[in-house]
Parts: structure tokens; C-alpha cells; sequence
């Protein structure tokens, strides 16, 4: 009897707090400035892709990530395939980031590991994840291309 | 054959083939009830006309439409069952009295059950079901095949399916004899399906816009074949069955699915029928003896006994998730269960009907793994549980059912060392169980019931050690090798209310109400940990964890009959679940449905006999109430339109029927409980589907 009088107590505990409890539920905010939508990096570049953005989260930052992997060409263009397609390789980058950990703003400016010159040329894609500290999850993407000519200024 | 609904079992069955019932889905417990005992748990009973008139892609969907069930939907073929908002490892499924062991644990797959073998099903709702396990804890889905007719001869059947949508075709055939004390029957199942329409021309992804040409999901074709033989043999005291089985599939998977869908996964290739990379194939063989032994009109023993070999089979890409050296062939997760199963069940009735049940259950499971790809631990797992249930008739309006369970386990998890890593360990578990229940039918209207129960589960291998990237959210999930034995602790109330008029315009009107509420000290779920994994394309990682949670909810039924021909039957079921320590609602929580279905019958319409046709309409409300980085999933609107007729067709045979249109404009929706929520694919499309079936009987 005590047994059930605790769980009808706990049950009753639990609908009271289940609406007012909600801490945090958005994920950080992911303000991503560069590359631009569209913007060509050249197949070689030893500057690698350079990306600047602002992560804000309220309740403390955790972790970002970056992901650029070939993005088998897009939907709304063509892929500007010149090269022979054996020797190409679809470029791919990955890296974790520790260094937001905690705050609730920081500023990101980083670039790839620098883009080999046979990399498949055409679109790629450009997924920044960042989380906060109750796993809570954001992702921004972006498309850029590898171009196998000279693009003035890239960085 | 289990020990609860094995004195009637056969009597029911029996009336299965030689009449046709007009039993349609009965509310809770009332109607039909004469031939049924008064009893305090909650059972859903569909007969097999219930089966035939709603037959869906799979078993699950096909009981979609009863209250407080779901389908866990797995693309067009496989469904899971889902109890009042509990699946996967927190419900039963037992298939002539043996647990169904398939790694339930993974929402990739689906019931790997024969649907056409199936002649009924029983659904228990809620905490009473001892006698299959104190891991039963949202309840038990109860399958029966065929058993003993009431007359010697020969009968078979024969069924023919099509559907529209993904252009199915199938059939499943089956040839029974019976002489004396003996019986046999043969079933061979067989369909095979293109990729699944949808009712959208592109679809959004991250941001991404994919194109489905033709409205097509791609690599979404599948196939199934299956293969029954049962046969019995009984004398005055004693009955023995066998029942052997194997059901195979294989299913595409959306490239999509898998990896970030690459728009060289959408390119059109005009074959819909072809299963490319990545597909799965899986493979469940089932034998199960059922004895019953009566020593007297009082004492009955049942013993079953079973062995089920699950085999998985994923095969991708290897480099679909690109990580490491790139290892050889494209079978990427393999998983070998076996499982050997024993129940000993002995039971008591006295003159006033009282009985007594004890049993025992024992179950070893052995698993081993292959494929480049690490997901699961090597196991061996040794259950075994003894409980004692009875149940008494205080008086003609007032039955009352106690039991409890005793079960100890323990798993041996096989250390693993490749890319990943997880350490052996030996976790045992024990704890008790109890149930207690009452029902009350003052008279022919009324009938009140309460339950209350505690059941209990070990965690299963994954929640100990998993660690890797799984394929159905497509993230990293991590283990917890000190998690404790999951403990629920629930109640329920029902009422239920019938009256029936002779004479009057309205023959019969009925509706019943349950309410339930469940507290778990310490509920398994996958926690994100805001790390990131080390795999491209996971996102961070997920790890079990325990906390405090809570769930209510209830399920609402209306029917009326008017003048024996019209019939109108609303449903309405909500469930709240809630992690009481961060005050998030629990992931994969259906949200508030309600389904209504007009029907007609008419026994005779020119030449056709027994002709039924029923509009459902199907409301779900949005589930906002979502889980940390858990889609909220729009309401819809689902409209479904059925008619049955029989074809006369002499003495000794019958033809029906069933015409079929599915979501009938043609909706987009997305389903709560889906594998391809995630990526913001709608379900099916529009779906016309015909049924043939012919039946046949010869007396001896």
C-alpha cells in the first residue's frame, strides 16, 4: 500500500514538473559569415577553406565540428567535371573543435587542411555542427565549389 | 500453447475456418464477451475477418487501427509493435506460446511474423502478463496459427494480393488435413515489391532540396518468402503440436538512409524492382512443440518448447561511412541469434471454476556477430522465471487475478577489439514481479476493471555495450555496462459500457474508457552527450542512460449500431511520457489519435454474399512534445476506404473479395514513429490494394 501511495505521489510529482521544467532546449546558434554560398576555393590551395563563424549559446557551449565532403554534385547546377575521372579523388575534411567549451560566445576563424590537387571538382558540402552542454544539437550548411583555375583572393 | 487462453483456444480457433464471424473488433472486453470469461486484464481480440478486411503491408499495420496500438513504421514492409507508447525490448511477442527473440532492440527491422498465417490475434494491454516474462512491461501481442478444426476433411485457401502504390504482388497459400486425432498443414507465403511512392516530387534534407523522380523512393524494393507446416496429434489426454517455420526477407534500404543522401543516390535507373546497396536480407526459423497433458478435469500441464535462429544481414558500401582502411566485400553487420526457450505450466481448476497456474520459463540466447562494421557485442544470455497466477470468482459479477514472478538472468557480453572497443563483462540480474486485478460486471451493461502491477527487464546486450554507429538514427551510440535492471510500476482503470435494444432503430451502443499510469525509477533511454563522434556524418554521440520517468495516458471507444446494417466506431488515445530528472518528454511517443470508421453490411447484394464497406478517417494530432534534438511532427489527416464481398461458390467453398484505397487524396504526412522521419520523407502515397481469396473445405 505504502508502495503504491509513493508511486501515485511520484506520478503526480512528475505531470507537475514535466511542463515547468524545460531548461534548454535550443541548440547554439550558429552565425556562419564564410564561405559564401557558391564561393570557389582552387583544387591545391594550401590555405585549405577558410571559414569564419559565431557560435552563441546560452547555456554553455560544448563542442563544434567541421564536415566538408564532396557533395556529388547539387540540384540546381552542374558539376564542372574536366578532369579524368581516375585520377580525381572526392575530398573530404573532418575535424572536432574543444575550444568553445563552455563559453557563450566565441568566434571561430579556421581554415582546412589544404585541398589536393586532384580533388574531384564541383560542389561540396560544408556541415557546421556545434552543440551545447545539455547535448542539445545545431547544424548550418553551406555549398562551395573546387574550381581547378586561379581564384583571385580566395582567402 | 500458452497457459492463459488455453482451454478456449481451441474452441475458438475452430469456429475461425467453419463460420464466418461477424465479430468485427470488439470493444474492450464486452462484446463477445458471453463466450469469453470475465477477466481483469485488457485484451484486444481480432478475429481473422478483423485481418482480412484490414489487411496492410505488415502484421503491425494491419492492428494499427485498434486503440493503444501502433506500428513503428520500417519503410513499406516491416512494421514493430508499439503498446500504449512502449516498443522494441519493453513488449512481447509470442507466437504459439513462445517469445519472439529477433534483436526486437533495433527499430531497422520489422516483426519477422508470416501475417497470413496469422489467424488471431490477441493484444494484452498493460502489466499483466506474467507467464511471458517480467519483460512484458507495455504488454503482450499474442499470435495464434492454425489448431484443430471440429470436423474431419480436408480445407485450404488460397490468397491473392496486389497493391498499387509499389506495385506488390503476392500470395500465400495454404492445404489442411485432418483425420481422427491427427492434423496437418502446409503454408508457403511469397511477395515481392517495387520501391514505394510517395506523394511528393522533391524532398528537403538539411537544407538540401533532393529530387524522388517520379515520386519514387529509391532502393526501397523488397521481397519476402515464407514457409509453415504445423501438425497435431491428440488423444482424451493428451495434445501435441508442432509448428515449424521460416520467414525470409530482403529489403532495400534508401541510400539516404545511411549516409547524407548524395544526389547520386536519387538518380533515376527505371528499375524499381531491382534491391541495390544497401540492402538487408534477414532470415527467422522458428520450431516450437506445444504439449498439453490432462491428468483429470482438474489438473492440465502445458509444456512448450522452442528454437528460434535469427539471422541478420546488412550489406552497404564500405565506404559509406568512410572512416579507417577499407575493408573487403560489402557485408557490413551481421547478427546470429539463437535462441532455445522452455515453459512449464501447470494448472489447477476447481469446481467454481477458480484456477491456479505455476510455471516455469527458462530461455538461453546465444549471438554472434560478423560484417566489417561493429554495432553489437557476442552474447550469451541464460532468463529463467517461475510465477504463480490465480484467479478467483468471488462471486458471478466479481473476478479477481494475483500473481507474482520470480526471475534471475544473466548475460556474458564477449569483449571486442577492433576499431572500436568494448570490454567483456558477466551482468546477472533478479528481481520479483507481481500483478493484481479485479473485474466487476454488476450486470449485462456495465463492467469495471483495475489493475495494478510491478514487472521488471535486465538491460539488453546493446544497452551494455553497444558502440557504434546505428543505422536507424544514424548516430554513435555508447554502452553503459553499470546500468541496473529497468523497474515499472503501473495501474490502469477501465470502464466499459453496452446496452442493446431489440426492436429499435439503434440494435447496440457501447463505449469504454481506460486510463493508465506508469513510473519507472530508472528507464533505459539514449542520452546525447554534446561529443562529437569520431565517424563522418554521426553527429555527436548518444549514451544509456537512466533516469526517473513517467508516463499516462488513455484510450476512448464509442460504437453504435444501427438496424444490423450501419455500424460507427470512434477510437481516441493519447499518451504523455515524461523523464522526470530533465523534464523532456521520451523519444518515439505517438501522439493523440483518433480514428473513426463508418461501415455497411449488407448480407445479400445481388448475387454477393456478406458485403461490407467501411470509410476510416484516421486524425493525429502534432507531437510537439519531443525529445532534445527530436523532430515535432505535423498533424494529418488520413482517409481509407475498404469493401468486402463474397462470391458464392457452392457448398464446400467460398470466394472473397477485398478492395482497398489506402490514404485516398494522396496526403503527405510524416509518421511520428517512422525510420525515414528523420530525413523528412513522407509516408506512402495513395495505395489501391485487391485481395483474392479463395477458400475450400471438404468433409470427411
Amino acid at each position: 500500500m505504502k508502495k503504491i501511495f509513493t508511486f501515485i505521489l511520484i506520478a503526480m510529482m512528475g505531470l507537475a514538473f514535466s511542463n515547468c521544467n524545460h531548461d534548454e532546449t535550443n541548440g547554439p546558434e550558429i552565425i556562419l559569415e564564410e564561405p559564401e554560398e557558391g564561393q570557389p576555393f582552387t583544387a591545391g590551395s594550401a590555405h585549405g577553406v577558410h571559414m569564419e563563424f559565431d557560435l552563441k549559446d546560452e547555456s554553455g557551449l560544448n563542442q563544434y565540428k567541421i564536415d566538408i565532403h564532396y557533395g556529388g554534385g547539387h540540384v540546381h547546377s552542374q558539376a564542372l567535371k574536366t578532369q579524368s575521372a581516375a585520377a580525381a579523388v572526392d575530398w573530404s575534411y573532418q575535424k572536432t573543435y574543444d575550444d568553445a567549451k563552455g563559453l557563450k560566445n566565441h568566434h571561430v576563424h579556421v581554415h582546412s587542411d589544404s585541398i589536393p590537387e586532384n580533388a574531384t571538382l564541383g560542389e561540396y558540402h560544408l556541415g557546421i555542427s556545434a552543440t551545447d552542454v545539455h547535448g542539445n544539437e545545431t547544424t548550418r550548411y553551406r555549398t562551395f565549389t573546387i574550381v581547378d583555375y586561379e581564384v583571385a583572393d580566395e582567402d | 500453447m500458452h497457459a492463459g487462453a488455453a482451454a478456449s483456444y481451441a474452441q475458438e480457433a475452430d469456429s475461425v475456418r467453419q463460420t464466418v464471424s461477424l465479430d468485427e473488433v470488439t470493444v474492450t472486453g464486452n462484446t463477445a464477451a458471453a463466450k469469453r470469461q470475465l477477466q481483469p486484464l485488457t485484451v484486444l481480440h481480432t478475429e481473422k475477418e478483423y485481418m482480412q478486411e484490414n489487411r496492410s503491408n505488415s502484421l503491425m499495420n494491419t492492428l494499427e487501427k485498434l486503440p493503444g496500438i501502433h506500428a513503428f513504421q520500417v519503410g513499406q514492409g516491416f512494421s514493430k509493435p508499439v503498446i500504449r507508447g512502449l516498443g522494441f525490448n519493453r513488449l512481447v511477442v509470442a507466437e504459439n506460446g513462445i517469445k519472439q527473440q529477433e534483436q526486437q532492440w533495433g527499430a531497422d527491422h520489422g516483426l519477422e511474423i508470416d501475417q497470413y498465417a496469422v489467424e488471431q490475434v490477441e493484444i494484452v494491454k498493460g502489466p499483466a502478463s506474467l507467464q511471458y516474462g517480467s519483460d512484458a512491461i507495455a504488454g503482450v501481442v499474442i499470435v495464434h496459427s492454425h489448431a484443430w478444426l471440429p470436423h474431419d476433411g480436408v480445407s485450404g485457401s488460397l490468397l491473392l494480393n496486389g497493391h498499387s502504390n509499389n506495385r506488390l504482388f503476392g500470395g500465400s497459400g495454404d492445404i489442411y488435413y485432418q483425420k481422427k486425432n491427427k492434423f496437418m498443414q502446409a503454408r508457403a507465403t511469397c511477395q515481392n515489391f517495387e520501391s514505394y511512392r510517395l506523394p511528393a516530387k522533391t524532398f528537403i534534407y538539411n537544407g538540401y532540396e533532393y529530387p524522388l523522380h517520379h515520386g519514387i523512393l529509391k532502393n526501397t524494393a523488397g521481397r519476402e518468402m515464407d514457409a509453415s507446416w504445423q501438425a497435431g496429434w491428440r488423444t482424451a489426454k493428451y495434445a501435441a503440436t508442432l509448428h515449424v517455420n521460416n520467414i525470409h526477407s530482403k529489403d532495400g534500404f534508401f541510400a539516404g538512409a545511411s549516409g547524407l543522401p548524395f544526389l547520386v543516390n536519387m538518380d533515376d535507373e527505371g528499375h524499381y524492382r531491382a534491391i541495390n546497396l544497401p540492402y538487408h536480407e534477414s532470415n527467422h526459423f522458428k520450431a516450437v512443440f506445444n504439449q498439453n497433458i490432462y491428468f483429470n478435469n482438474r489438473h492440465k500441464l502445458t509444456v512448450d518448447a522452442g528454437y528460434q535462429y535469427n539471422l541478420r544481414q546488412e550489406y552497404s558500401v564500405p565506404h559509406t561511412h568512410g572512416f579507417g582502411p577499407t575493408p573487403e566485400g560489402n557485408l557490413e553487420l551481421e547478427l546470429r541469434l539463437q535462441t532455445a526457450s522452455l515453459n512449464a505450466v501447470w494448472e489447477y481448476r476447481n469446481e467454481a471454476n477458480n484456477t491456479l497456474q505455476a510455471g516455469v520459463n527458462a530461455e538461453y540466447q546465444h549471438n554472434r556477430i560478423g560484417g566489417y562494421l561493429f554495432l553489437l557485442p557476442e552474447f550469451e544470455q541464460q532468463a529463467a522465471g517461475a510465477f504463480m497466477i490465480g484467479r478467483f470468482h468471488f462471486s458471478g459479477a466479481l473476478t479477481g487475478t494475483a500473481g507474482v514472478r520470480y526471475d534471475y538472468g544473466s548475460i556474458r557480453i564477449h569483449r571486442y577489439d577492433g576499431y572500436f572497443r568494448v570490454a567483456g563483462m558477466r551482468k546477472p540480474a533478479d528481481d520479483m514481479s507481481f500483478m493484481a486485478g479485479l473485474a466487476y460486471r454488476p450486470d449485462e451493461q456495465w463492467e469495471l476493471k483495475a489493475n495494478i502491477g510491478k514487472s521488471f527487464r535486465m538491460p539488453v546486450a546493446n544497452e551494455y555495450a553497444s558502440n557504434g554507429i546505428s543505422h536507424v538514427m544514424l548516430r554513435y551510440e555508447i554502452g553503459d555496462s553499470s546500468l541496473r535492471a529497468e523497474t515499472s510500476y503501473q495501474c490502469d482503470v477501465h470502464a466499459a459500457f453496452q446496452k442493446t435494444w431489440s426492436g429499435g432503430f439503434i440494435h447496440r451502443a457501447a463505449a469504454a474508457a481506460s486510463v493508465f499510469g506508469n513510473y519507472f525509477p530508472n528507464f533505459i533511454f539514449l542520452n546525447p552527450t554534446g561529443e562529437f563522434s569520431p565517424l563522418p556524418e554521426a553527429g555527436q554521440i548518444y549514451r544509456y542512460a537512466q533516469s526517473q520517468a513517467f508516463r499516462a495516458g488513455g484510450e476512448l471507444e464509442a460504437q453504435v449500431e444501427f438496424a444490423d446494417i450501419f455500424r460507427l466506431y470512434t477510437t481516441a488515445e493519447y499518451v504523455q511520457a515524461t523523464d522526470m530528472e530533465s523534464g523532456f518528454p521520451i523519444a518515439f511517443t505517438p501522439p493523440l489519435n483518433i480514428a473513426s470508421e463508418m461501415s455497411v453490411r449488407w448480407k445479400q447484394l445481388f448475387f454477393l454474399t456478406n458485403n461490407r464497406l467501411a470509410v476510416t478517417h484516421r486524425y493525429a494530432a502534432a507531437q510537439n512534445r519531443v525529445a532534445r534534438n527530436e523532430a515535432a511532427t505535423p498533424d494529418y489527416h488520413l482517409f481509407d476506404i475498404s469493401l468486402t464481398a463474397g462470391i458464392p461458390a457452392g457448398r464446400t467453398a467460398a470466394v472473397q473479395l477485398i478492395l482497398q484505397v489506402q490514404n485516398l487524396f494522396n496526403t503527405a504526412y510524416y509518421k511520428h514513429l517512422s525510420f525515414y522521419r528523420r530525413l523528412s520523407l513522407p509516408e506512402t502515397g495513395r495505395n489501391f490494394l485487391i485481395t483474392i481469396q479463395i477458400l475450400f473445405n471438404n468433409q470427411f
